[in-house]
């Protein structure tokens, strides 16, 4: 079994190529089969689960932009948002023979990645709770000069803004509103129930509100 | 809607709060108040500002670098989960191959079938097969390459696969499509003989 040359899927033997034209030759094709890319969730995640790693790579193409860009709002530190998508998939792929409802995988993916969040915020500011004054140390995204000529005065605003939610509201905040996560998973993910969503969703908006209005 | 307002309400100098006019847009009963009043036109806003704001969030111009799939899929390999093997009919030297390469490889092959989507593939060799060599025939004779290997016992493997079949497609010519396929490329590839294939349609999509 562990002869040298035994192939691993993954590697040499699955890049396309070498499938491409042997079964060209083996049999008839009626059609290049279509990449992982176009493939739906559930089929990648059973796929990933018994070790595909070009579906697991779909995956992570799929949904690391959209995890990036909630853990960059959250944390306001572009090291730490990769840091924490990195950390995500790597448990992800680990994970894979345990997550057994395929359709939830974007959820699973959410929940590891607030949860994650979350922890690395404690870790940073372990006393304040609500702490205007003093913003999360971060190298600011928007400090990029890059990055600030593709981002809109309006995206700025926001995003000063959001550092005055405490991090579960903003969790909360951008799970709703720029993820369109449902209130029940969001319930699930910060451990509590729909109704105190909607609630801390609320207070939320009017507190980004008031920090986006002209007295500011 | 009957919130819990036990956290600090935003006053206004009006003594109405920014929860309330943000209650009104949402509900689109912006009451006589809060067009004219200078306060609530203020938060009113601030409410808009918001909302336009996080309209241009839910398509978050900003990306994660470019570097970053290639750095997680390197994290990834390194932890592979070895595969078992098959043995390969190589004659003397003895070769593997591993069961997951050739999952892949059937996948592959069961994809190029118009309307299917092959998920979960199982592959697992059966007992040589020491009475009547040829008995694996009934399982693709559509290919033609099943005896590709020549005289003798080409080593025989049991394939179990679950597909996703296009919405609409007539079932029977696509299993028999991905059947031949199966048999194929297992035959034409990999030098064994497919002689039981299982195949079970477990979801429906479209597009």
């Amino acid at each position: 079994m562990d002869g040298l040359s035994t192939v691993q899927a993954g590697e040499a033997f699955w890049s396309g190529e070498v499938g491409r034209c042997g079964l060209a030759r083996a049999g008839a094709v009626h059609a290049t089969p279509i990449p992982s890319a176009g493939l739906d969730d559930a089929t990648l995640v059973v796929r990933a689960r018994e070790g595909d790693l070009a579906a697991f790579e779909a995956l992570l193409r799929r949904y690391q932009k959209r995890i990036y860009q909630l853990a960059l709002r959250m944390t306001s530190n572009r090291a730490d948002a990769e840091d924490v998508v990195q950390e995500v998939f790597v448990t992800a792929w680990r994970r894979m023979p345990e997550i057994q409802r395929e359709a939830a995988f974007s959820g699973w993916l959410y929940t590891t990645a607030t949860n994650r969040c979350l922890t690395l915020l404690r870790g940073r500011r372990p006393v304040s709770e609500l702490d205007d004054a003093n913003p999360p140390v971060a190298d600011d995204p928007m400090e990029d000069p890059e990055s600030a000529a593709q981002t809109s005065a309006q995206l700025e605003a926001l995003t000063r803004a959001l550092r005055v939610l405490t991090d579960e509201q903003r969790a909360v905040w951008l799970l709703r509103e720029a993820h369109g996560r449902s209130y029940d998973e969001i319930a699930h993910i910060i451990d509590t129930t729909p109704d105190a969503v909607r609630g801390r969703l609320f207070r939320a908006r009017a507190q980004l509100a008031e920090a986006m209005s002209p007295w500011h | 809607m009957a919130l819990d307002r036990t956290a600090p309400a935003h006053e206004l100098p009006c003594g109405r709060h920014v929860e309330d006019v943000l209650d009104e847009l949402d509900h689109g009963t912006v009451s006589g108040h809060t067009r004219s009043c200078a306060h609530c036109t203020t938060a009113r806003h601030g409410i808009e500002a918001l909302n336009e704001a996080t309209r241009i969030l839910l398509d978050d111009p900003v990306e994660p670098e470019p570097g970053l799939v290639d750095r997680i899929m390197s994290a990834v390999r390194v932890e592979i989960r070895h595969s078992e093997g098959l043995t390969l009919p190589t004659g003397a030297d003895h070769a593997d191959i591993s069961i997951r390469a050739v999952a892949s490889l059937l996948r592959f092959a069961a994809d190029t079938v118009p309307g299917a989507r092959a998920r979960h593939c199982r592959v697992e060799p059966l007992p040589d097969p020491e009475t009547d060599p040829g008995a694996g025939a009934g399982a693709g004779a559509g290919a033609g390459a099943g005896a590709g290997a020549g005289a003798g016992a080409v080593p025989a493997v049991r394939i179990d696969m679950t597909l996703t079949v296009r919405y609409g497609t007539p079932l029977e010519p696509l299993l028999e499509q991905v059947r031949a396929q199966l048999v194929a490329a297992m035959a034409g590839h990999i030098g064994l003989e497919a002689r039981t294939v299982n195949l079970d349609v477990v979801d429906l999509w479209d597009e």
